[in-house]
């Protein structure tokens, strides 16, 4: 039993884990927190600090209002800020019809990266976005 | 009379803004020049990659970010944050002397200008707004959080109404004539006869 459980387990690790290009600037210490959270949940995370990120984020098609400090790319999917990563599983498990990534805009306090390890997640909202800027509440904390 | 609008708007909802009011075309530019060539907002904007206004707001009023608002913060908590804040401390090399005397001066100066924040959702509006004296320039900071399409009506001020679409956040400036204006949700804005005193 406790052998098929850690199987189980392994299993899903392996299931979730996902290649993430995350690009930052030098500069920012909660983006290199958000990373971390990401890597400690078997995530294989890649950065780049491009020259000027603003711009990287605008061909990227980040929607300004969405705006935060990293952008990470999965896929054919950006994510901005500082999104729970089971926000992203469960996003990148059944993607909505035409949509871009999700966001959570600005630097919420008490948000992975942001808040201090165990504290609970509150007070921000995960957007959901699409080509078209077109957004939509995925959830909330 | 609106004599500006700034931040994360689009130049033709500016135009828009300033339409009616050609007689005032020439103030404007210069005003206008003024504020984009103004090299403290340049690097408040910018700074680090992705801007102070990230964690500060667009006009460093907080809007609910982590760092919080640092209107009119002086040099002297700027060097200490550079300092001692884990966060601003990774700035430090990224930030010349010159970098930081201009981002304080443009700290400072935000201390004069009085700001009025008005938030949109879908519990409705959320208004606050600090005391305003004939003449001063102020700031109104117009957030949608709704993810629907907000019509800003502020015909009161002098401003042609405008659309600010979802998840936007604006910046008006608009100097104080003494009297009553409307905000939104029939609240009201009084401005004294009293000039600003400045110090």
């Amino acid at each position: 039993m406790r052998l098929s459980l850690l199987a189980l387990s392994f299993f899903a690790s392996t299931v979730a884990a996902e290649s993430i290009t995350v690009y930052k600037s030098p500069t920012c210490g909660c983006c290199t927190e958000w990373i971390k959270i990401m890597e400690s949940k078997g995530h294989d995370v890649k950065v780049e600090h491009p020259f000027n990120l603003q711009e990287s984020k605008s061909q990227l098609g980040i929607p300004k209002q969405l705006a935060s400090c990293h952008t990470a790319v999965i896929g054919d999917y950006l994510f901005e800020g500082h999104i729970p990563e089971q926000d992203i599983l469960s996003f990148l498990a059944d993607p909505p019809v035409g949509a871009k990534g999700l966001a959570v805009p600005g630097m919420p306090q008490m948000s992975p990266g942001m808040a201090s390890p165990g504290q609970r997640y509150s007070g921000f909202r995960v957007i959901g976005f699409n080509a078209d800027n077109q957004y939509w509440l995925a959830n909330q904390y | 009379m609106p004599i500006i609008s700034i931040g994360w708007q689009t130049s033709t909802d500016l135009i828009q803004v300033v339409k009616p009011f050609i007689w005032l075309v020439t103030v404007i530019s210069a005003l206008a020049i003024a504020e984009a060539s103004d090299p403290g907002r340049e690097l408040y904007l910018t700074a680090g990659g992705y801007g102070c206004g990230v964690c500060h707001g667009p006009v460093a009023n907080g809007g609910g970010q982590a760092g919080g608002s640092i209107r009119g913060a002086s040099r002297a908590a700027f060097d200490k944050a550079l300092a001692e804040q884990p966060t601003m401390r990774l700035l430090v090399n990224a930030l010349s002397q010159n970098d930081i005397a201009e981002l304080s001066r443009y700290l400072v100066s935000l201390d004069k200008i009085p700001l009025v924040e008005l938030e949109y959702s879908d519990l409705g509006w959320r208004i606050t707004q600090q005391p305003i004296a004939k003449g001063q320039v102020v700031q109104l900071v117009v957030s949608n959080h709704s993810f629907a399409d907000l019509v800003l009506n502020l015909q009161s001020f002098g401003f042609a109404a405008t659309t600010i679409t979802p998840l936007d956040t604006r910046v008006l400036e608009w100097k104080a004539e003494a009297g009553t204006f409307f905000l939104p949700d029939n609240e009201l804005l009084v401005v004294s006869t009293n000039e600003v005193c400045e110090h």
